[in-house]
C-alpha cells in the first residue's frame, strides 16, 4: 500500500473504514481463487467443495460492500464490480500454483479472517457484529475441508508434504501482518474484542496443532 | 465410499440421497454438505460404507 492513498480511498481512511475494505476486499478475491479450482480441484468432490466456498466467500464479500457505502458513502469505488483500489493481500493477486496453495490458503488466511470475525462478533458496530456472526455460521466447514485437505496431503508423499509446508511457509508471513488491520482504536471504540497480537495468537493456537500434526513446521 | 443419508422435516424418515468419496470422515462430511444442498435439511448423517452388514447378496 502506498504511502499517499489515493483520493479514491479517501472516504474509508478511517481505521472502521480499512476494516470493513480489508474484511470486503480479501473475502472477495478469496472466493475468486476458489472458484478457479471449481474444475481442476483433484477431485470431484473436492471441485464441489471449492465452488461452494467460493460462493460462501463471494456472498461475505456482498454482505461487506454495502457496510462500506455505509462507511465512506456512495461511490463506484465501493462496490465489487467497479472498485479499481482493492486492499487484499498480495498473494490473492494472482491465481494459486497448485492445490497445495489453495489448501495453505484454506488453511491460514481463511482462519486469519475468522479470527477477526470472531472479534467482530460483539461489536459495538451493530451491523458488522450481525455480519461476522453469520459469515462464521458457514466457516467450519471451510475450515474441516483445511484440515482434512492438510492431513491427506502430509500422508501422501514427502514431496507433497514438502509442497505444502512450502505453501504455508509462503503466505504466513504476509497473513500474521495482515492482523495489524485490528488497530487500537477499533479495540478501544469496541469495533473487536481484541487486538493484532491476540488475534495472531488465536491464529497461531488454532492452525499449528494442525501443522505439527502434518509434520509440518508451525507459524 | 460413504453412504449419505437425509431428511428434510423431522417427522419424515431418513432417506438415502447418495454417495461421497472420500478418504477421512471431516473430508466426507464437507462433500456431503457441499455435494447435497439442494433442500434445506433437517438432518444429514453418513457412515462408511465398509462398515455396512450385508444381510442379502444375490
Amino acid at each position: 500500500m502506498s504511502e499517499t492513498r489515493p483520493a479514491a480511498l479517501a472516504g474509508i481512511d478511517t481505521d472502521l473504514g480499512v476494516l470493513v475494505a480489508g474484511l470486503a476486499d480479501n473475502k472477495y478475491f478469496l472466493g475468486r481463487r476458489y472458484a478457479e479450482w471449481c474444475t481442476s480441484a483433484p477431485t470431484l468432490e473436492s471441485a464441489v467443495a471449492a465452488a461452494a466456498m467460493a460462493q460462501d466467500e463471494i456472498g461475505h464479500a456482498r454482505s461487506l460492500y454495502p457496510l462500506l457505502r455505509e462507511i465512506a458513502g456512495d461511490s463506484p469505488e465501493y462496490e465489487a464490480e467497479t472498485r479499481t483500489h482493492f486492499t487484499n493481500v498480495s498473494f490473492l493477486s494472482h491465481e494459486f500454483g497448485g492445490w497445495p496453495d489453495f489448501i495453505a490458503t484454506n488453511l491460514l488466511f481463511d482462519s486469519a479472517l475468522s479470527v477477526v470475525f470472531e472479534a467482530a462478533r460483539d461489536a459495538s458496530f451493530r451491523e458488522l457484529a450481525q455480519r461476522a456472526r453469520r459469515i462464521l455460521e458457514e466457516e467450519p466447514l471451510h475450515w474441516l475441508h483445511a484440515e482434512g485437505w492438510v492431513r491427506r496431503l502430509s500422508v501422501r508423499s514427502a514431496p507433497v508434504r514438502a509442497a505444502l509446508g512450502r505453501a504455508v511457509a509462503g503466505i504466513a508471513p504476509e497473513t500474521l501482518q495482515w492482523l495489524d488491520i485490528a488497530a487500537p482504536g477499533l479495540v478501544s471504540d469496541g469495533v473487536l474484542s481484541a487486538g493484532p497480537d491476540e488475534l495472531r495468537a488465536s491464529l497461531v493456537a488454532r492452525v499449528n496443532p494442525v501443522l505439527e500434526g502434518a509434520g509440518l513446521p508451525p507459524l | 465410499m460413504w453412504e449419505v443419508y437425509a431428511r428434510r422435516k423431522f417427522e419424515e424418515p431418513l432417506s438415502h440421497v447418495g454417495t461421497v468419496a472420500a478418504d477421512e470422515p471431516d473430508l466426507a462430511q464437507v462433500y456431503a454438505r457441499t455435494i447435497f444442498n439442494e433442500f434445506t435439511w433437517v438432518e444429514m448423517v453418513l457412515y462408511p460404507r465398509v462398515s455396512a452388514l450385508s444381510v442379502l447378496d444375490t
